[in-house]
């Protein structure tokens, strides 16, 4: 309890995480204002418009992840916090619940802007916006086992953005196998929920396990 | 000369410098196998726009490459050099070495362009191998000046990447930004479905230097949109060398 407390504040201390979520709900604002310019009449509606500006910003969410576990390897932070909690699958567990408390009010913030800005009657889109929230949370945490590993923000960032922006939509939209995609959810959560939830799990247990193991 | 080779040798000791050559050389070709299936069938029912294209339209997927390349060549610099040290930067060093910043941003660009020059060409003789290997007679012979076209796009592309990096001084911001905008449905061509000046933008512009059958509201000629994309460079390289120039390192 202790240790969810003291992550929780290390996170809530980092500029950078400040500065990702406020640029993060400011961007879905204006694409959201795009994408709702730019729709037909005849195009997508309602849960649609909400997705597809989260289908870009949840880069943020991606940068969120990799700099909240990226920033103990500066400066030798994370000998300090093994110092003070020695048992490391105790500390990884209390890194990992402290980002999922801090990434949802931060996801619930970017899906209500997008809601917002579309136009769409928040009764008719609860489902989604609550599909949304928790996959960009599952995101944050994919990100983040994934800055575990390289303990490194920029490889990190950028080997998840390329899986999720550039390598994911390019396979699903010429292969079958968009069902076991970890981005899929993005924008079709009914087919691609499952995945995300098995990606970030596995990539959770695998960032514990190499964390457990590994010299700090 | 020597400065060049120097940047040369710490451009090409970067990792993900190689991650970013192996991508840019990769994606495209891969994208045109992954594709070569469904292009036949558009070729055989006649919906397949411009034949011309084919090729030169995937070989925008491996853009990727140089966008890294240009980001890590400045961002390697600003990077902290060790865990125990976070202070200290590559830069202190080189900068030490190299103390005429100007002189020392001209060789870093130089290194950058010669690197993004060979990847591209190869990238590009690859890929337009692979689109002849797969699709055969039904794609006319790639025009010499296309393919200069896309090699230029690539050199002025990484460019623009390094520009960035260099106001920012941090390489996640223009990652983000640049791996955004080279996503499947980009953001600018969002943009061009909002206001036609979006077609001006830097990689919509750039994509028209080599690609005809482009949707976009406006379409300029592959001059033009060479011009603007130059120009785009022009201004942010400036920028970020006066930048350079005056800051603190």
């Amino acid at each position: 309890m202790t240790a969810l407390r003291a992550e929780l504040i290390k996170l809530g201390t980092l500029p950078a995480l400040r500065l990702t979520a406020l640029a993060t709900w400011a961007a879905t604002a204006l694409l959201a204002f795009a994408s709702g310019a730019a729709a037909r009449p005849d195009g997508p509606a309602g849960a649609d418009l909400v997705r597809t500006p989260l289908g870009w910003t949840q880069a943020g969410f991606v940068i969120l992840g990799a700099l909240a576990s990226a920033s103990e390897y500066q400066g030798g932070q994370i000998c300090t916090a093994l110092t003070a909690v020695p048992r490391r699958f105790a500390l990884q567990g209390a890194k990992t619940l402290a980002l999922a408390v801090a990434a949802v009010p931060v996801a619930a913030v970017a899906v209500a802007v997008s809601v917002a800005v579309s136009g769409a009657a928040p009764a008719d889109v609860l489902g989604t916006a609550a599909a949304a929230t928790a996959y960009l949370t599952l995101t944050t945490l994919l990100s983040s086992a994934a800055a575990t590993l390289v303990r490194r923000p920029v490889p990190a960032a950028g080997a998840v953005l390329g899986c999720h922006l550039v390598a994911g939509p390019l396979l699903s939209a010429r292969t079958a196998y968009d069902a076991y995609l970890p981005d899929t959810a993005a924008l079709d959560p009914a087919r691609g929920t499952a995945a995300t939830v098995v990606w970030t799990l596995a990539a959770v247990g695998v960032a514990a396990v190499t964390f457990h193991c590994r010299d700090a | 000369m020597n400065q060049v080779r120097a940047e040369l040798r710490k451009l090409l000791g970067l990792p993900s410098a190689w991650l970013a050559v192996l991508l840019g050389l990769v994606m495209a070709p891969a994208v045109v196998l992954a594709n070569a299936p469904y292009t036949r069938r558009t070729i055989a029912d006649g919906t397949a726009t411009d034949l011309a294209d084919l090729g030169f339209r995937d070989l925008a997927f491996g853009i990727i490459g140089p966008l890294v390349l240009g980001v890590v060549a400045v961002s390697s610099e600003y990077r902290s050099t060790g865990e125990d040290a976070p202070g200290a930067r590559q830069l202190t060093a080189s900068l030490t070495a190299m103390p005429h910043r100007l002189r020392f941003l001209a060789a870093k660009t130089a290194a950058l362009t010669l690197v993004v020059a060979v990847l591209a060409a190869a990238a590009a003789a690859a890929t337009i191998a692979v689109t002849a290997a797969t699709l055969g007679d039904h794609v006319p012979p790639p025009g010499a000046a296309r393919v200069l076209a896309a090699v230029l796009y690539w050199v002025l592309t990484a460019l623009l990447a390094y520009a960035v990096t260099l106001i920012a001084r941090n390489g996640i911001v223009p990652l983000v930004v640049f791996v955004l905008n080279s996503s499947v449905v980009s953001v600018s061509y969002l943009l061009t479905k909002v206001t036609d000046l979006a077609v001006y933008l830097p990689d919509i512009a750039g994509a028209q230097m080599f690609v005809r059958g482009l949707d976009v509201p406006v379409r300029l000629s592959p001059l033009t949109a060479g011009l603007v994309l130059a120009a785009w460079v022009a201004a942010l390289l400036s920028v970020g060398a006066a930048l350079f120039h005056r800051r603190d390192p």
